[in-house]
């Protein structure tokens, strides 16, 4: 895998996954996918955000990377379209879309929703 | 925000419902103080009712509930259909504050329901013969306004006083009406679109014109609904409060969004929806709109319903459409504190479940997965871990509750008797529709949702002899597991009179002539005056040919019934129905069932009944007759020592006292053993070891105490009850006691209602008013109450009393009483409620007196505490560990120590016992602060408090604590429980009434069945050889009708039906088993009757009985 090129190529401004302040934190799936997903839409996880904001006896707390070796990436892609869902209509007064979920997936993400906390 | 739509069969009436309305449930335990009932606001908005007006002019009440558990403990009754409307209902609002229910119909009558014992009656009538086009209450619930089609505005007091009213001479009508969020000011608007804003005092302030000759539909501030707090710093709050927004919807679909009514620039929504029903939620936050889409199918008859919710900003959040497309949205109402949607349209409720928030993920999947799912039980299938599976499971569970048959269980609904306490509250309609034959059709439904669900169909066969067959009910095609609703078009008023449910008469079995003579007049009446066309009950629609479930045989005389299952799925041998023959009618009907008991699961439970579980699991105590012999089987015999040395020995150190004390004649003496057992016996095994050494040590202390209290006089003299006080004391005061009393309040857990009454009528009435089996096992007291010998009974001699401080207590309070008026005799046509009063004496008079004051209102407590919460979830003697249980003990030692040392004189005693129960009932409702310190502490502010509140309670119900009546009253009930052992005491003794004849000659029977080891008793029929039954699959029960009380003065014979009976007939019964009505049976109609039912009855032979009853001729 070349995550350190493609960190590289991205534009500054966006901020990166490194650093106790970065914008964007890494979710990496079962099967080796990885997601960069922005911090703030990954800390609607629960056990996320316990694991990237605890008092640091984890090491996700300072690599902004978390590898979940039971989610599989179809799984944790839907996940990751929940965070931003969750944070766009969180506060919002524009109207709710309905969220689809396939119910092929729906009983792993289910089990991937209940560890997350989300 | 989140909605989704619950898809539950539960939430359908059988005809148009036209109005909905719902309120927060105030638990029935729950006994207001100083005037208003207190309670935490997340667990009263967990339970409520659902109130819904249809167009059969029956308005429903029906449970709701948001707890995810499926089994949570539903109250007694979750159905009420009130009947009492001629018209359609199409209004229904809940009064919240002071649980009074409006129902308006199109004609114009107005009833304000109260509900009072149990049951909904009828407290104010208002009828103006004009139309009412809305009604509405105030925030707080004092004051209502109606308005009336003709202009006539009215505003008037929740107590049915009329403050102002006026005639609005505008140049269109008034359609709806609403009150300001202060209540200071009420708002109208008229068809052509105006506003009109009057003061409270009825001053015009003024006049607006909102949208010129568009008619307003409703109009509705975003205030909660009613003020359920009552808030003293009304300014306080004021500051962060957000704006009030007042919505007003239009005809055109149009919605307007007004700060005032003088709001220049209003926020206008286009909802683009037709026939707007709106409501705001709770909270203020969202307004629901259900409509039917402006621009939908141009197609006659077929309706896109939408919900759409908009912020009180104006806007949109969300919009979902609901699967109803054959009618129009008929009415809306919010519901658990704006957790719940009800949203009818026609026929169909549609519950939807809200979210404020955005929805988790895993309720997203969730949903996902159930709406994949058929059933429930599909969920149990999944590799899920357990708590995802409950809490996927908690998807399923409706926020409608009642005991209605599920889809595709019909045919086992009907062959199986309901669950527990379960009642099934149906109506049974003669339809005489089978015009090959002009047989009479007579069809069971089950009432339900302020409709009617068919069950069952009967159709008599023979023109001579009264015979019937019942039909299958699924037969009608097993595609289709609901039975099939239609509407009939024939003309019959099923409406009953408005008397209905009302609630002090006592309904009257009458002779049949007048009878007769009084549904003639009736008919007269109805052809005469009506002209509104009531729909017919909807119909059980069946196959031609359809198979028969089982039949009614009968004799030419029609005086001895069989019911035989014919079906393979029921038994062949149902039951059978004799009636005692009478040629004069003189006297009222005596009936006799030998009803098969049809449930599988009841019938082991029977066989075992004397593993401790099984008492546990049963009701109450009455229903626990049956078993009682049990027990005492076990204890008699040394069997039981090897098993458990431990209770024996218990049982024998407190015989022992009991034998040496008095010389009592063998049996009762025996009985002394057993009545400890019996409490032993429901222990708890963990409860049994450890504690088991105090509950020795302390019952010997208790015995020396005992035998120091053998020497004194007898109570008359102060001096004695002086010492006996102090005993009690001492008693009261041990910490090993209260660590007993632990034990046993946890052992009986199952019986912790009466443990907790027991508990505290103990030391009222020295345990009179509680129920005899409690005053035995509970109570601790070793060999009291139920296991006194009956012959010691009558006067309290020392020697019988000798016994403990309980005993000791009664007797004070006794001679305290005599001091005192007499309470009031319980008038003997009482004597079937005796057993209620004699078991729940305390509460039913808290309940009297919290139904006596009208104007008592439920408030809030605006923040919850977290212990309040947690004493009201388990109940009192079910407290977990206990510590209710020795808080009650301690505080009680607090009270009595309290008291001034001379406390000898006995009209102080008994007043301090008196005190001190009533302070522990009271303490049931002010537990939580106190739960903590009192413990050691022995003298608290909190217990003074509590006894100036105690001391402030009305004297009557006092009077009736301690009456020294109730307390010889119980007497007959300790003979009933020592008349086990032989039955030959209850031959001889004289029976007072038909009724207590009937029963010990039941009892006697059952116990006989059960000696010829479990052979079924078999009463009036021929008993089948011993031999081939020696497991017999089903047990037979004999019962007997209630034998109805001659009135003198009306000249009538009286039964109560709990306002379930409106007209007199001689066929109303009611039967009793094991002491309890278990059903009832009576004429609300010329052609329809009301049932109830409950264990041991299924309804296939509850409607059996019933039409052998209906069709009865005595030759």
């Amino acid at each position: 895998m070349s995550e350190g090129a493609e960190k590289m190529d991205e534009d500054p401004q966006y901020g990166g996954c490194e650093g106790p302040d970065a914008t964007y934190v890494k979710l990496r799936s079962s099967d080796n996918h990885e997601f960069i997903v922005k911090r703030e839409h990954a800390l609607t996880s629960g056990t996320i955000r316990n694991m990237l904001s605890g008092p640091g006896q984890f090491k996700e707390n300072e690599t902004n990377e978390v590898t979940f070796k039971e989610i599989p990436s179809h799984v944790l892609q839907m996940v990751c379209m929940y965070f931003t869902y969750k944070v766009r209509y969180t506060n919002s007064s524009t109207e709710i879309p309905d969220f689809q979920i396939d119910p092929k997936v729906a009983l792993e993400l289910l089990m991937a929703a209940n560890f997350l906390y989300c | 925000m989140h909605f989704h739509l619950e898809k539950d069969c539960r939430a359908e009436s059988d005809c148009p419902i036209l109005s909905l309305s719902w309120m927060g449930r105030v638990p029935n335990e729950l006994i207001e103080q100083e005037g208003s009932w207190r309670l935490n606001r997340s667990s009263y908005y967990q339970e409520g009712w659902l109130a819904t007006g249809n167009a059969r002019a029956i308005a429903g009440v029906t449970f709701t509930s948001s707890h995810s558990r499926k089994h949570t403990d539903l109250p007694v009754r979750t159905n009420y259909n009130l009947r009492g409307h001629r018209s359609q209902i199409v209004l229904v609002r809940w009064n919240e504050p002071y649980q009074k229910l409006a129902t308006c119909d199109s004609s114009g009558i107005i009833f304000v329901w109260i509900k009072y014992e149990g049951r909904w009656s009828i407290e104010l009538i208002n009828d103006r013969s004009t139309p009412v086009t809305h009604f509405s209450w105030s925030h707080d619930g004092r004051m209502a306004l109606i308005c009336y089609q003709d202009g006539f505005v009215l505003v008037g007091s929740v107590a049915g006083q009329r403050y102002w009213s006026s005639n609005l001479r505008l140049s269109s009508n008034i359609v709806c009406g609403t009150w300001t969020p202060d209540d200071q000011q009420v708002f109208f608007g008229s068809l052509t679109g105006q506003l009109v804003v009057m003061d409270v005092h009825g001053a015009m302030v003024s006049n607006v014109t909102l949208l010129e000759g568009v008619p307003v539909l409703e109009m509705s501030w975003n205030c909660e609904k009613f003020k359920m707090e009552e808030r003293d710093d009304t300014t306080a709050g004021s500051g962060k409060r957000r704006q009030l927004v007042l919505a007003v919807s239009f005809e055109n679909g149009l919605i307007h969004l007004m700060n005032s009514y003088d709001d220049v620039l209003p926020v206008v929504v286009r909802t683009g929806l037709l026939g707007i029903k709106m409501e705001w939620c709770n909270s203020g936050e969202l307004l629901a709109v259900a409509g039917q889409r402006l621009d939908g199918d141009s197609t006659p008859g077929v309706f896109t319903n939408l919900v759409h919710f908009y912020t009180s900003q104006g806007e949109r959040r969300y919009i979902s459409r609901l699967p109803c497309r054959t009618c129009g949205v008929t009415a809306l109402t919010w519901g658990h504190n704006g957790r719940r949607l009800f949203i009818a349209t026609g026929a169909m409720v549609h519950v939807a479940w809200i979210g404020r928030r955005v929805a988790p993920l895993q309720l997203l999947c969730r949903l996902s997965i159930k709406d994949a799912l058929a059933t429930e039980e599909a969920t149990a299938l999944l590799p899920l871990p357990r708590r995802v599976k409950l809490q996927l499971a908690g998807l399923f569970s409706p926020t409608l509750r009642s005991h209605i048959p599920d889809t595709g269980c019909l045919r086992q609904f009907i062959a199986q008797p309901p669950d527990g306490s379960t009642r099934l509250h149906c109506t049974m309609i003669r339809n005489e529709d089978d015009f090959v034959t002009s047989s009479a059709m007579y069809t069971l439904y089950l009432e339900h949702f302020g409709g009617l669900i068919p069950l069952l169909k009967g159709k008599r066969t023979s023109k001579i002899r009264p015979e019937f067959i019942i039909f299958d009910p699924s037969v009608s095609g097993d595609a289709e597991p609901r039975p099939i609703l239609t509407v009939a078009p024939q003309r019959e008023a099923t409406a009953a009179p408005p008397s209905d449910s009302s609630d002090t008469e006592e309904e009257r079995c009458h002779t049949p002539r007048t009878a007769r003579r009084r549904w003639r007049r009736r008919a007269e009446r109805e052809t005469a005056g009506e002209d509104e066309p009531a729909a017919e009950p909807p119909e059980l629609r069946y196959q031609p040919g359809s198979a028969t479930l089982a039949q009614v045989t009968s004799n030419i005389w029609g005086t001895k019934f069989r019911v035989l299952g014919v079906a393979p799925n029921v038994a062949p041998d149902l039951g059978q129905i004799s009636y005692k023959t009478s040629l004069l009618h003189l006297q009222p009907r005596q009936m006799t069932l030998v009803m098969t008991e049809l449930s599988r699961r009841r019938c082991a439970a029977g066989s075992s009944a004397g593993l401790p579980g099984t008492r546990r699991g049963s009701r109450d105590d009455d229903r626990d007759e049956r078993f009682r012999h049990r027990p005492s089987q076990a204890s008699v015999g040394g069997s039981e020592a090897g098993a458990r040395p431990c209770r024996t020995g218990v049982s024998l150190s407190l015989s022992r006292p009991a034998a040496a004390e008095s010389p009592p004649p063998p049996p009762p003496s025996r009985d002394r053993g057993r009545a400890p057992v019996i409490a032993a016996d429901t222990d708890d095994e963990a409860a049994a070891a450890p504690e088991l050494d105090h509950l020795r040590e302390s019952l010997l202390r208790m015995k020396h105490e005992m035998d120091a209290k053998m020497r004194p006089e007898p109570p008359p003299d102060p001096v004695s009850s002086k010492v006996r006080v102090l005993n009690g004391l001492n008693a009261l005061a041990s910490p090993r006691r209260a660590a007993r009393s632990q034990s046993v309040n946890r052992a009986d857990r199952a019986r912790c209602h009466v443990v907790s009454h027991g508990r505290t009528g103990d030391a009222a009435a020295g345990g009179d008013l509680a129920g005899r089996r409690t005053s035995s096992a509970p109570a601790g007291e070793p060999a009291l109450g139920g296991a006194v010998p009956p012959t010691s009974r009558p006067e309290p001699t020392p020697a019988a009393g000798g016994g403990s401080q309980m005993e000791a207590i009664k007797f004070i309070d006794d001679d305290g009483e005599d001091e005192r008026p007499v309470a009031p005799r319980i008038p003997p046509n009482r004597s079937q409620s005796l057993n209620f009063i004699s078991g729940h004496g305390v509460t039913l008079d808290m309940v009297a007196e919290t139904a006596s004051a009208p104007r008592s209102r439920v408030v809030l407590i605006p923040r919850p505490s977290r212990r309040l919460k947690r004493v009201k979830s388990h109940s009192l003697g079910a407290a977990p560990s206990g510590r209710l249980g020795d808080w009650l003990t301690d505080s009680g030692a607090v009270r009595q120590k309290k008291q001034p040392p001379p406390t000898g004189t006995p009209a102080g005693a008994g007043r301090a016992a008196v005190l001190h129960a009533e302070a522990a009932v009271r303490a049931k409702l002010r537990v939580p602060e106190e739960l903590r310190g009192c413990h050691s502490s022995p003298v608290t502010p909190v217990a003074r408090r509590k006894e100036r509140k105690a001391t402030g309670t009305p004297p009557i119900s006092r009077r009736l604590l301690s009456s020294p009546l109730l307390c010889r009253r119980r007497m007959p009930s300790s003979t009933e429980s020592s008349e086990d052992e032989s039955a030959e005491v209850t031959r001889s003794q004289p029976f007072t009434s038909l009724e207590s004849l009937q029963r010990s000659q039941v009892r006697n029977k059952l116990r006989r069945g059960i000696r010829d080891s479990s052979q079924a008793p078999e009463g009036a029929a021929a008993p089948s050889p011993p031999t081939q039954r020696r497991q017999p699959p089903c047990r037979q029960l004999i019962m007997h009708n209630i034998a109805p009380l001659w009135n003198e003065s009306s000249q009538v014979y009286q039964l109560d039906f709990g306002g379930r009976v409106t007209q007199e007939s001689a066929k109303n019964f009611q039967i009793q088993y094991c002491g309890d009505q278990v059903m009832q049976f009576g004429r609300i109609d010329g052609n329809a009757y009301t049932l109830d039912f409950q264990y041991p009855f299924s309804a296939v032979q509850a409607f059996a009985v019933a039409l052998a009853n209906v069709t009865q001729r005595f030759k």
